[in-house]
């Protein structure tokens, strides 16, 4: 059965590696775009951050004339004291008594950064004045800090490191699965029927569970190499990010150990052989292209949901939390991206995902033996 | 050679089902060309559906070879070459790597594909277009490639599902050709068609197919005689306005 699945699979694979468009449109794209993307909002943050920066501002001063405090302001942001009011272009500085308010309109991004840097202004000033307090008062801040404060993490530091990744790596992985494995299921499953080749394919000497094993298997290899080129095209984003605009390393990639890419490899594999499984059978439902894409969709939409609520939760400790397909692999990943590997949760995680993927390819080859397959109209 | 006794066969609708075949019963010889006429859902797809092991009947017996389909599906398989109209060949393959991909399916040998092929493009003249990949190819390039697709495992029986519909003169006549050359070499052929004329050139026996039974069967002179026409398409038009 497994080598009558390969010459599916094969056959699906020189259809997809000899199509040029779909190549870079599957695989190639990701890795370009993410970079261009990533390189694009760099530039255009940097050049916003520098227009904000060197801009002029046109700011109302009532009953705050104080020169300690225009120095200070003076340092923050280029200004021209106005009585314009509030505008997209000018902003209110308010004092009565001990209050002071700044008053601008948000829906200017300038003004919005122009807010703050006052905002900066006046803690410094106030700060200046409180100082000023305590010396007459015979003090300095100093000897007003009474408790030291500081924050010591005994975490390992790929642990550390590690926090971020496991937040966005099972996101994004999953995330480019489903999206990947979705386009090309259409194509194998209900576009074969509308091209009127399905029928053909069933009337010949293979069983149809090596068919419909077969174009899981497709299925399962593309939207991992899918996943895999859009998290090399983040990470090379990132980094060229990182190195054009500065800024510290997001993470530390020492924590990708041979043996820790193969652990978080064969739950890639488990969860994209479930939602492959799942999508196979829903297209091959379909009897055409429109009605397959209402049909997968919602496994894409569950499974965005499923990997959405997880994104910020830890990894949970309760076993039954590791039979919810995507959920268990994102909790999995989740512990292997902070350096923690729990065998049980590892293993039922796998076997979970190995019986739903089962099950599903039991249902299709079932589905390719009945004559509802073949209904196209 | 194909034998259908009483054949029944129903589909489900939302409520109850809906009968397509009520007793068919048919027989092709081979080197014989048989001509199911009928308008749309007449229940001529139903039938050769049937009897290339796609549906399961509901009663009565179809035999292939003497192999009853519902029992010895593989081997009916084998000997089968199926061909519809509606299919469309598309992709970066070739028509020689679809063709490969289908003598695998068939559990050819290598050496036994490459022959084949080698063979099936000379005699539909492939040979300028068969390593082009076929989302590249014209109509009736891909009606080649689709004929020979039918015919890689040498089967005895061939199959046709308005095999011409939708095709140009040129593409048409490519098919037609074929046919006949599959009749000289001794195969069975079941052809559904609603062209007249299709089926006036070609067939051996007719058989016009009215809401699930054939309203008339034999040769084209027997079954005129019988039932006082001159023309098969008056004759159509007759039984099937006594369908209605």
């Amino acid at each position: 059965m497994f080598a009558d699945a390969l010459i599916i699979m094969r056959k699906e694979f020189k259809n997809l590696f000899k199509s040029k468009r779909t190549m870079i449109m599957t695989f190639g794209l990701p890795l370009i775009l993410f970079p261009v993307l990533f390189t694009g909002i760099g530039l255009v943050s940097s050049k916003s951050a520098l227009e904000k920066e060197n801009a002029v501002y046109y700011v109302q001063l009532e009953n705050l004339q104080d020169q300690r405090f225009l120095d200070l302001l003076n340092e923050e942001i280029n200004f021209i004291s106005s009585d314009q009011g509030v505008s997209e272009y000018s902003i209110i500085i308010r004092k009565n008594n001990e209050s002071v308010k700044v008053i601008y309109n948000s829906s200017s991004q300038k003004m919005g950064y122009a807010a703050r840097k006052i905002e900066d202004a006046l803690v410094k000033y106030n700060d200046l004045l409180a100082d000023q307090k305590l010396i007459r008062a015979g003090l300095n801040r100093d000897e007003l800090e009474i408790i030291d404060i500081s924050l010591i993490d005994q975490a390992p530091e790929e642990v550390q490191t590690g926090e971020i990744l496991a937040i966005f790596i099972p996101y994004i992985l999953i995330l480019f699965l489903l999206i990947g494995a979705m386009s090309l299921v259409l194509d194998v499953t209900a576009g074969e029927k509308e091209r009127g080749t399905f029928s053909i394919l069933l009337v010949n000497q293979i069983s149809r569970s090596s068919i419909a094993l077969g174009k899981t298997f497709y299925v399962i290899i593309c939207s991992i190499l899918n996943s895999f080129s859009s998290v090399l095209g983040m990470g090379l984003g990132f980094l060229i990010t990182m190195r054009n605009y500065g800024g510290e390393s997001i993470a530390d990639l020492s924590v990708f150990t041979p043996l820790k890419i193969l652990q978080l490899l064969l739950i890639l594999i488990s969860i994209s052989s479930v939602v492959s499984a799942t999508m196979i059978y829903l297209g091959s439902l379909a009897r055409n292209l429109k009605e397959g894409g209402s049909y997968v969709m919602p496994v894409y939409m569950v499974g965005l949901f499923a990997v959405v609520i997880t994104m910020n939760m830890e990894a949970a400790t309760g076993v039954f939390y590791y039979a919810i397909p995507l959920v268990n692999g994102v909790f999995v990943m989740k512990s292997l991206l902070l350096g923690i590997f729990p065998p049980m949760n590892y293993l039922f995680c796998l076997l979970s995902n190995l019986i739903f993927t089962s099950v599903f390819v039991y249902l299709t080859s079932r589905l390719y033996n009945s004559e509802r397959v073949l209904k196209t109209v | 050679m194909i034998r259908i006794e009483n054949l029944y066969k129903s589909f489900p609708l939302k409520k109850g089902r809906k009968e397509v075949l009520k007793g068919l019963s048919l027989d092709a010889e081979p080197g014989e060309i048989f001509c199911l006429l009928g308008s749309n859902g007449s229940g001529k797809t139903t039938t050769l559906q049937t009897i290339a092991t796609l549906l399961k009947p509901d009663g009565g017996s179809v035999y292939v070879n003497d192999m009853d389909v519902t029992q010895k599906g593989k081997e009916v398989r084998s000997s089968l070459g199926f061909l519809t109209g509606e299919m469309r060949l598309a992709g970066s393959l070739t028509g020689r790597e679809w063709l490969d991909f289908f003598g695998k399916l068939n559990r050819m040998g290598k050496s036994d594909i490459q022959y084949k092929i080698e063979e099936l493009s000379s005699y539909l003249h492939m040979n300028d277009f068969l390593n082009k990949p076929v989302d590249k190819l014209s109509t009736g390039m891909k009606q080649k490639i689709s004929i020979a697709i039918s015919q890689i495992h040498d089967p005895q029986i061939i199959l046709l599902d308005e095999p011409t519909n939708g095709l140009d003169i040129m593409a048409s006549r490519i098919v037609i050709d074929f046919i006949k050359d599959c009749k000289t070499k001794g195969k069975t052929i079941i052809l559904c068609t609603h062209i007249m004329s299709e089926a006036e050139k070609l067939a051996d026996k007719i058989g016009i197919l009215i809401n699930g039974k054939l309203a008339a069967s034999g040769s084209l002179s027997d079954i005129l005689t019988e039932n006082h026409e001159d023309s098969l398409e008056d004759l159509f038009f007759k039984l099937a306005g006594k369908g209605e």
